[in-house]
């Protein structure tokens, strides 16, 4: 047979079955664009999630990296304190790369912010009520305005005022590292004191764990940021305080997003719903395909006086299942064409609602790259093909001679 | 030159085996219009889907044109079909939906012949048979005689070496039967082995030769 008398037979067949083949391109479609649909969004989820993680480490956002090594931090060690930034970048299962952290903060007053985290750790039950870790040097030592300099009170203090102006406070674990105690004040009838710069820092806690030395920073940053009132005791490391309850429901309740995870498990997120969207699709696509092949088999019944005429006349199985094929890539093709549309829709509604849900706003637009096209056009082949492979089985199973002695 | 060699034929292999043909020999050389008679059940519709190369062998030989049946594959069945054979069968076996013209036309478009030749063909088919002025009505817009006229038209129009027409007048009418039988009988003069399968003395009786059967042999082998 010529091309030119296939696609007339072709022809004549959708003709003489035209509303079930287009009512059958539109159930397709409907399941092409909702799995065209979980496609795109695999590109676009993790977005969703990069947008939760801050690209910088500002006063209000904290991210968790217990298990984070040293070597991730390399740059520290080049920056120094004065401009901390941490890079990371992970593949995930499906080869996508993803950057996290992040990243630098001029660090204005490094050793007032490490002076803030000691004292922290330092002293059981210090309670921050109000100030400004910030503050210039200038005025760190103005002790006339404790509004505008950090301010602190010691419970210890209160119990015992054995803190005074001018007592040296050796940081646990580190003697080569103090600071004294600035001044010490009453507001609203509560004790305060203020604390003075530090000597020998922070080279020296650096080198022994930046790990930790970062973490004490985020602590900082945090505690400003959240503004808390309650610290954690002071038996605890400061990693550990990250996990602390009452962090997380205070933080939560400020609309902050605190992994309480590791990256890691981040990344496996982002990987699960990927895997899940990709399964969605594949199982959508089936689904469809099964159905194609149900309706084929159908088609094929209906007309198998005709080819059992065909073939009684010579032709060739395969000849008249390229027919079938033929068909099939016909409605293979109008569905898709139709569900690249309607998914695109149908993706932009879904990508809207994640986006409001995340208050990151529209996920916007996706372009139509080599993986989607390929995902969208091979997958559904991949099942046409096995779907044909059953019509193929079906045309040599017609038996001519049936057909001729029964056929009226 | 058709060569039947101790034909067998037996449906459902095993306990249940109905023997349909039990070793049929005879060769057709020179008589142009062989009719194969008996009762229903005789075997002789199966004696000739046999030899048209629709349906298998058990046992036996049938050669035609010094092709062996036995062995062939179904896509050289198929081959054998489109070049060497025309159907034509009680039950027309037309495509209701396509035209008089395409019916016809489905052979040669089968064996991929180029447009001019089909046109050609078409028409001379159809002048053959009486309906060329029908070439474009649909093939359910026909009468039953003319519906065998359209089949005939069909097995023909390949210019196949033999014609194989089973019952070709068992749905018709008399005169649309004597229409069809005078047709058969041209060809038959025309270069064309015309192989008649009835059970109807009259038709047979046109026929240059009658191979009668029953319970699946030859009991009689005459020239008219």
């Amino acid at each position: 047979m010529h091309l030119r008398d296939y696609l007339s037979l072709v022809a004549h067949e959708i003709k003489l079955n035209l509303t079930s083949y287009l009512s059958f391109i539109l159930i397709i479609c409907i399941f092409f664009s909702t799995g065209i649909s979980m496609i795109l969004l695999t590109e676009k989820m993790p977005e969703v999630f990069k947008s939760q993680v801050p690209d910088e480490w500002r006063y209000d956002q904290s991210i968790y990296f217990k298990h984070a090594s040293h070597d991730d931090f390399s740059t520290l060690t080049e920056m120094g304190l004065r401009d901390v930034r941490l890079e990371f970048e992970k593949q995930d299962k499906l080869g996508g790369a993803y950057s996290f952290f992040h990243k630098k903060r001029e660090l204005e007053k490094p050793t007032q912010i490490t002076c803030v985290n000691f004292a922290t750790k330092q002293f059981v039950g210090v309670t921050l009520v109000k100030g400004n870790p910030w503050a210039s040097e200038a005025n760190s030592s103005d002790n006339s305005d404790p509004t505008l300099n950090p301010v602190w009170v010691s419970e210890e203090y209160r119990k015992t005022n054995k803190l005074a102006v001018g007592d040296i406070i050796k940081l646990q674990g580190n003697n080569n590292y103090s600071f004294s105690i600035a001044g010490s004040y009453k507001i609203s009838n509560e004790p305060f004191f203020t604390y003075d710069e530090t000597e020998e820092m922070p080279e020296l806690l650096l080198g022994d764990d930046p790990q930790m030395l970062i973490s004490f920073n985020a602590g900082a940053l945090l505690l400003e940021g959240a503004g808390l009132s309650t610290l954690c005791d002071g038996t605890a490391t400061i990693s550990d305080e990250f996990d602390h309850p009452a962090y997380s429901a205070k933080l939560l309740e400020m609309g902050i997003l605190t992994y309480g995870s590791t990256i890691e498990a981040l990344l496996e997120q982002i990987a699960f719903v990927e895997y899940f969207l990709l399964a969605l699709f594949i199982v959508l696509n089936l689904i469809g395909l099964l159905l194609l092949a149900s309706f084929i088999s159908i088609a094929i019944k209906k007309r198998t006086p005709f080819l059992g005429m065909l073939k009684a006349l010579g032709t060739k199985d395969y000849v008249l299942a390229i027919l079938y094929l033929i068909i099939m890539e016909i409605i293979l093709c109008l569905a898709l064409v139709l569900a690249f549309v309607f998914g695109y829709l149908l993706y932009l509604l879904i990508a809207g609602k994640i986006g409001q849900f995340y208050e990151i706003g529209s996920l916007g637009l996706n372009t139509i790259n080599l993986r989607n096209i390929l995902l969208a056009v091979a997958v559904p082949h991949a099942f046409m093909l096995l779907a044909w492979a059953l019509a193929f089985q079906k045309i040599r199973n017609i038996d001519v001679l049936r057909i001729i002695t029964n056929r009226d | 030159m058709i060569q039947v060699a101790n034909l067998t034929k037996t449906y459902n292999q095993g306990a249940a085996a109905f023997p349909a043909l039990n070793g049929v020999s005879f060769e057709i050389t020179n008589e142009n219009m062989v009719a194969f008679v008996g009762k229903s059940g005789s075997g002789k519709s199966t004696l000739l889907h046999i030899m048209g190369g629709l349906e298998s062998i058990t046992s036996g030989e049938v050669v035609v044109d010094d092709s062996p049946l036995k062995g062939l594959n179904q896509a050289q069945l198929a081959d054998f079909r489109n070049k060497k054979i025309g159907f034509v069968f009680q039950s027309f076996f037309l495509e209701p939906s396509y035209s008089v013209y395409t019916n016809v036309e489905m052979p040669l478009i089968v064996g991929k012949a180029d447009n001019e030749t089909r046109k050609q063909r078409v028409l001379e088919s159809l002048k053959l048979v009486g309906l060329e002025t029908k070439a474009q009505n649909k093939a359910s817009e026909l009468s039953g005689g003319e519906r065998q006229r359209v089949s005939i038209a069909r097995a023909i129009i390949n210019r196949p070496p033999y014609l194989f027409a089973d019952e070709p007048c068992g749905n018709l009418d008399s005169e649309n039967s004597a229409w069809v039988m005078r047709i058969l009988k041209t060809l038959s003069l025309n270069n064309t082995k015309v192989l008649l399968v009835t059970h109807n003395m009259d038709d047979a009786r046109i026929a240059d030769r009658i191979i009668t059967l029953k319970d699946g042999l030859v009991i009689a082998d005459a020239l008219t």
